[in-house]
């Protein structure tokens, strides 16, 4: 079917209103940021004074230097840690999730309804009640002060079990019956055809779970005490003490902490965009 | 169906039996052990903790019960069902935590998809370069780290030296200094400014999440039905109306669930801008747990108190859900 | 084929992973390798300080290792009681006075050897308000480093006082009519909103010390026998001294308390021209702010009673964990750092804390603290009028989550003064179980 002559005026007049309402919205998305990261370029003198100013007075990259060349930070090895941690996370909490939630939404067994509100609960749980037994765990296996103490655990996610049943639920049966039939074993239909159905799902959940993990603090901080294991997160915090506030330094390490998953947003947000509709089959 | 395809068919249906099986018990049984394990374990533990006096400065008996932590049975349950005035301060503050918490959800929710959801069908209604660069602006305060929201609204909610006063000082023409998360006098229909402010920081952030949910939905509404739509000359109200809001019913009620889930969770942001103040106006409850857990040893209260909240965050989905069920599968 | 080199990518940073946290072993005692691991809450001045004198002790002790690891406050005290079910916590562990008692009545905290120093010998060695929360049940389980005080002077700037020709404080503050003066005019408002405070006190531990130590100095005595009293005459008089200093404009409660220009960051920033905080935050700001640190006296405030008493916490220490294996060494080191009268006044240079070792509050010790820290001066002579204040369940929940907010609800207009007092009575009072 072509667009016929007379589908355009609905369509520009359109086109021009969703932006009438995007661009404000989002530069009032934005502002918060920018004024987050032009804080990160003004002295500490100029953050504290009154009135604020928006745009740095004295602009300055001291911050910066700071955070990056302070001998007790080793950026580097906070990097590569909290780099493992992330990756090792997102791998297996889209396999887990990929696969149990198909599994879920394709398959039926004894149990199933119990075992899916049961993980569906756990997202409901605040963490502190769970954070003493489950660092008595850890510190019995000898996994405190490691990375695998945090990777361990964190192969599933009730989250993503639900998200990808969701997404799974839409994948059409025929084409799994289909390839029953032609002799595929389970395993192989997971991997060569839901999985390539679930692409834009699996994209934006492993991005989302790469963010979490990165952006994680109060639990790696608890388990990893030691230096050299140490996490990125904890530079957002370094130079505030109980209450003595520095905010610019604060800000600049928040920018370069977010700044690797801003990356990873940008190179899946692309295959977002090319991906394939999760409707698997068009028209 | 020629008999060559019947043996096949027969063939495969016996066969996907316990192929099927072999791939059920090979896959489900192990995330059980690895659950029971990791999540079950502690998370029994947790609810024990509520009936006992657990401080973990005290050590205690078999896996810390006992001995220095006494056991208290229903206790802790039952102080919450006193609504004296002359009730301990935590009990006070637990009935003050489930109101602002309740009140808190109730305000996320219905706002986050109000803005998500038409957002998300602008953002996809329009070319596809710009596309990107909407989705992206939109999605990237999720991915700031907790710590640096909550500093950042802070500051922008400043008496002094913060943007939101200077911009209405601008307008004013005089320097405007109200306190709109220290003071405890203003509120808006009844509703403390204080929690606003933290709604809007809390939405800001949040709403990358449902706006990336919806437009993966809505790329899978078949580009059919949204033709037939065009031709038959429906302008983008009727199409939002009509077509993309029942289609993506399932989304929108996942999303509702996902929301309020979430909304209960709240902890980072309230910590670090207000810490439950001004005079408790903020006072959500995963802050209350952690307060009288690590701050003030109180945690077998903090445990009894994660249960209700627990129970309580459950039924609200369930109710969600039952609302909505005839459209939870399609 | 390139998912298969990833995941075997992957794979080598996982093994990798597993080799880079190298725990702690539990070392032998004896002549071999000791590693004493110290846990500290951040603040870059205190942990200098640790580091010079560890590196000092290393010297004395070559087989010693001493590592440090360093939480933002909250995150420690999580730590803390995340490890401590479990064993995993460090051999030092800095505490606050008051959390003291809770960890040791737990069996989380050796008891301190006789042979590094007695009871008794602490009681005459160090300061009263200090070792006060270290002693628990009549046994000792650390030592103090410094003397906590945030009641008793103020920060001053006596730029801005000059500027606003503010006087009384050049010969001391005789009254507290001294001191309003003072402060009313080193005001600044603008357009009806405050943007400079007078006197800022109200941040949470600025209100709640203030409120127990002015309720001392009128006569009362809040905690006897296990008893919290405050709804008395004393209490009255203590609410309206406070709440007198709001009225005549000295600070505004709904844009200065602990929250919002917090009253370290204010004074800097000379947003408060006088400010109620410890020593410890001037090395802590100075050296961002010198020209203010340069133009800042401590000032001592006015008593309402005939001795300038004064409640005092019992400050940051050092205290050995009982799980430690290394418990000798590490009482060794505590005692180096803590016991010994020239390193612990070395501790107290670099973090600007006042000593709580006696023998540091006169002669050579006190002359260099002195003439580090000018504005010491008036102080070493009031703290043996500190009194500790007082063994609580909970000190922190009595004061951060009871005194500070009721009384700052009080002073912000929300509620009478007899309610104030009777609600501050009655949770305290139902927290003592």
């Amino acid at each position: 079917m072509t667009a016929s002559p007379v589908s355009r005026k609905p369509l520009t007049f359109r086109i021009n209103l969703a932006y009438f309402i995007l661009v404000p919205a989002s530069l009032i998305a934005l502002l918060p940021f920018a004024w987050m990261i032009l804080s990160s370029f003004k002295t500490l003198k100029e953050i504290r004074q009154i009135p604020p100013t928006f745009v740095p007075q004295e602009f300055t990259l001291d911050n910066y230097i700071k955070v990056l060349d302070d001998p007790d930070l080793p950026l580097g090895i906070f990097y590569r840690n909290s780099a493992i941690i992330a990756f090792a996370n997102v791998i297996q909490v889209l396999f887990t999730s990929s696969l149990f939630g198909y599994i879920f939404a394709k398959f039926e067994f004894k149990g199933k309804r119990v075992l899916f509100w049961f993980i569906l609960s756990l997202m409901m749980i605040p963490h502190q009640m769970t954070m003493i037994p489950g660092y008595l765990i850890l510190a019995r296996l000898g996994l405190i002060n490691n990375l695998l103490g945090l990777i361990i655990p964190a192969a599933v996610d009730a989250f993503g079990i639900f998200l990808f049943r969701q997404f799974a639920q839409s994948i059409p049966n025929e084409l799994l019956d289909a390839a029953r039939v032609d002799g595929a074993g389970e395993f192989y239909i997971y991997r060569r055809i839901v999985l390539p159905q679930l692409g834009p799902a699996l994209a934006t959940f492993g991005m989302l779970t790469f963010m979490f993990n990165w952006n994680a603090y109060l639990w790696p901080l608890i388990v990893l005490t030691e230096k050299n294991v140490r996490t990125l997160p904890i530079i957002l915090t370094w130079f505030s003490n109980q209450q003595v506030d520095k905010t610019n330094l604060t800000m600049a390490a928040s920018v370069l902490v977010i700044l690797p998953v801003l990356f990873v947003f940008l190179l899946v947000q692309k295959w977002i965009v090319e991906g394939i509709t999760f409707s698997g089959l068009k028209g | 169906m020629t008999n060559a395809t019947q043996t096949r068919w027969r063939r495969f249906f016996r066969g996907r039996d316990s192929a099927e099986k072999q791939f059920l018990a090979g896959t489900i049984s192990p995330l059980v052990f690895y659950m029971a394990f990791w999540t079950v374990f502690p998370l029994l533990w947790g609810i024990a903790l509520a009936f006992f006096n657990y401080s973990p400065r005290q050590t205690g008996g078999f896996l810390g019960f006992g001995e220095g932590n006494e056991f208290v049975g229903l206790q802790n349950f039952q102080n919450m069902f006193n609504f004296s005035p002359e009730a301990p301060l935590e009990v006070q503050q637990f009935h003050i935590g489930i109101r602002v918490t309740l009140l808190f959800a109730a305000l996320i929710v219905p706002l986050n998809l109000l803005i998500t959801l038409p957002l998300a069908f602008l953002i996809e209604s329009i070319n596809d370069k710009v596309k990107g660069i909407f989705r992206t602006i939109f999605f990237l305060p999720v991915l700031a780290p907790s710590v640096g929201v909550a500093i950042m609204w802070g500051f922008i909610f400043h008496p002094q030296r913060g943007l939101l006063n200077a911009v209405l000082g601008e307008f004013a023409g005089k320097l405007i200094g109200i306190a709109w998360l220290r003071d405890s006098s203003l509120t808006v229909w009844g509703i403390p400014v204080a929690l606003f402010a933290i709604v809007v920081a809390y939405l800001w952030q949040d709403m990358g999440y449902n706006l990336i949910i919806f437009i993966a939905a809505l790329q899978g509404i078949p580009q059919g039905i949204k033709d037939a739509a065009r031709i038959d000359g429906a302008n983008w109200l009727q199409m939002f109306a009509r077509i993309v809001v029942p289609l993506l019913m399932p989304t929108i009620l996942l999303a509702a669930v996902l929301t309020m889930i979430s909304a209960f969770q709240v902890f980072d942001i309230v910590q670090v801008m207000t810490d439950g103040g001004p005079d408790d106006q903020t006072q959500v409850l995963l802050l209350n747990i952690y307060s009288y857990a690590f701050r003030y040893q109180k945690m077998g209260w903090a445990a009894a108190v994660s249960i209700v909240m627990f129970l309580l965050v459950f039924s609200i989905s369930l109710v969600q859900t039952r609302l909505l069920r005839t459209e939870w599968e399609y | 084929m390139k998912r298969y080199l990833f995941v075997l990518v992957m794979a080598s940073l996982l093994l990798s992973a597993c080799g880079g946290g190298a725990a702690t072993e539990a070392p032998v005692g004896g002549d071999e390798k000791a590693t004493i691991r110290v846990w500290t809450h951040q603040n870059d001045s205190f942990n200098a300080g640790y580091e010079a004198l560890a590196e000092k002790y290393k010297q004395a002790h070559p087989n010693v290792e001493i590592v440090f690891e360093t939480f933002d406050y909250d995150t420690y005290i999580q730590t803390l009681q995340t490890a401590l079910p479990a064993k995993t916590e460090a051999d030092v562990l800095q505490m606050f006075g008051s959390w003291v008692c809770s960890y040791a009545e737990g069996g989380n905290l050796a008891e301190m050897p006789a042979s590094v120093i007695s009871l008794d010998d602490a009681n005459t060695k160090l300061l009263g308000a200090p070792i006060g929360g270290y002693i628990c049940d009549s046994k000792l389980y650390g030592v103090p480093q410094e003397f906590n005080i945030e009641y008793g002077a103020v920060l001053f700037n006596t730029r801005i006082a000059e500027e606003v020709g503010a006087t009384n404080y050049t010969d001391g503050w005789a009254n507290w009519d001294d001191v309003i003066e003072d402060g009313k005019k080193m005001a600044a408002v603008q357009d009806g909103v405050m943007t400079r405070a007078g006197l800022n006190f109200t941040g949470s531990d600025g209100i709640a010390t203030m409120f127990h130590s002015v309720y001392l100095q009128y006569g009362g005595q809040y905690l006897k026998d296990g008893v919290y009293t405050v709804n008395t005459a004393e209490g009255v008089k203590t609410l309206e001294l406070m709440k007198r200093l709001v009225d005549e404009g000295l600070v505004d409660p709904l844009l200065y308390n602990d929250e919002e220009n917090w009253v370290g960051d204010s004074y800097f920033a000379e947003t408060s021209a006088i400010g109620l905080v410890g020593p410890w935050a001037i090395p802590e700001y100075s050296g961002d702010y010198a020209e203010v640190a340069a133009v800042t006296i401590y000032q001592p405030l006015p008593s309402v009673g005939s001795e300038p008493t004064f409640a005092a916490a019992s400050g940051w220490g050092l205290t050995v964990s009982a799980n430690s294996k290394v418990q000798d060494a590490a009482w060794d080191f505590v005692n180096f750092v803590t016991l010994d009268a020239g390193n612990a006044v070395e501790w107290n240079l670099a973090s600007g804390t006042l000593p709580a070792l006696k023998e540091n509050i006169s002669g050579a010790n006190a002359d260099a603290l002195v003439a580090e820290f000018p504005y010491f001066e008036p102080f070493l002579g009031i703290l043996e009028h500190g009194q500790y204040e007082g063994q609580f369940p909970d000190r922190d929940f009595v004061w951060y989550e009871v005194a500070y907010p009721t009384v700052l609800n009080f002073l912000q207009g929300n509620a009478t003064l007899e309610e104030t007092l009777q609600t501050i009575e009655s949770e305290v009072q139902g927290s003592f179980k």
